[in-house]
């Protein structure tokens, strides 16, 4: 049986998630998603395991942190928290397709969380 | 066909300087011009440096998008035709109207006007997209010459 990290598996990941974060940033045109679009570029430069542990690194807490974000802040019994007091603001964006974007973000992380089995 | 991959760098560069021949005044075309003859010339630095073509165009697609963001701010702050044409000459901004450098949306009464809905505000440029995509796959194609031994072997 081929491992994860003898097939072609983690050349795929790369690819979908370059297609996930590519169509995230320019669905929300945002300094964040500047940073998205950074990560795209680098992933170019790496071979795929330096992409993947850089990624896991520095791309996993920045999304993760995006998408709690994201969700907490249309979440009404989290209003109150400090956290998203402070950091909610630039998240409150009425969605126009909440349940296909949240669907999209959600998508993106997993594929960054499947990246630490590939290393 | 081992000699066309080889060289496949010149003729892709020799495409993209023949695409751009129209428009010379830009650094894309530009830096498009140089790299294909430096890179024609001297193959050892292209093997070794084939990364700053992913960095030259990442630089057009980055820059694009960080100035879209900030735009309106630099305009705010007193950018004027001036900043605007050395923006175009960079080819960060993909219109020609000092208003509307993005065509994120239409200008009125002469002012600039930002869109205030940011669901794909800014259209990619997927020209620079494409030629990314395919400096990387150059790249993919460099590492194979790498290994020198084998290289010698097969062009014998």
């Amino acid at each position: 049986m081929v491992s994860q990290k003898e097939s072609n598996f983690p050349v795929v990941l790369l690819w979908s998630s370059r297609v996930s974060v590519f169509f995230m940033s320019y669905m929300y045109h945002t300094d964040i998603s500047f940073i998205n679009l950074v990560w795209i570029i680098f992933t170019f430069l790496f071979s795929v395991k330096v992409t993947f542990f850089a990624s896991i690194l520095v791309m996993l807490p920045v999304l993760s942190w995006e998408f709690f974000l994201i969700y907490a802040v249309r979440v009404p019994s989290l209003q109150d928290l400090w956290i998203i007091q402070e950091y909610g603001s630039n998240f409150e964006w009425t969605m126009k397709k909440p349940v296909f974007e949240q669907a999209a973000i959600f998508m993106t992380v997993a594929q960054f969380f499947m990246m630490i089995g590939t290393i | 066909m081992f000699f066309f991959v080889r060289h496949i760098q010149s003729v892709t560069l020799l495409t993209l300087f023949l695409i751009g021949i129209a428009d010379f005044n830009n650094l894309q075309n530009l830096g498009f011009m140089i790299f294909f003859v430096i890179y024609t010339a001297y193959e050892e630095v292209y093997r070794r440096t084939s990364k700053l073509l992913i960095l030259f165009i990442g630089f057009f697609i980055l820059g694009n998008y960080y100035i879209s963001l900030n735009y309106p701010v630099l305009l705010e702050a007193g950018a004027d035709t001036a900043m605007f044409k050395w923006f175009s000459w960079l080819n960060l901004v993909t219109n020609d109207d000092i208003n509307d450098p993005f065509g994120m949306c239409q200008p009125q009464d002469g002012k600039m006007c930002v869109d205030t809905d940011m669901y794909f505000r800014l259209k990619p440029v997927y020209l620079n997209w494409f030629i990314l995509i395919s400096m990387s796959l150059l790249m993919d194609v460099n590492k194979m010459y790498a290994y020198k031994q084998e290289v010698a072997q097969l062009t014998e």
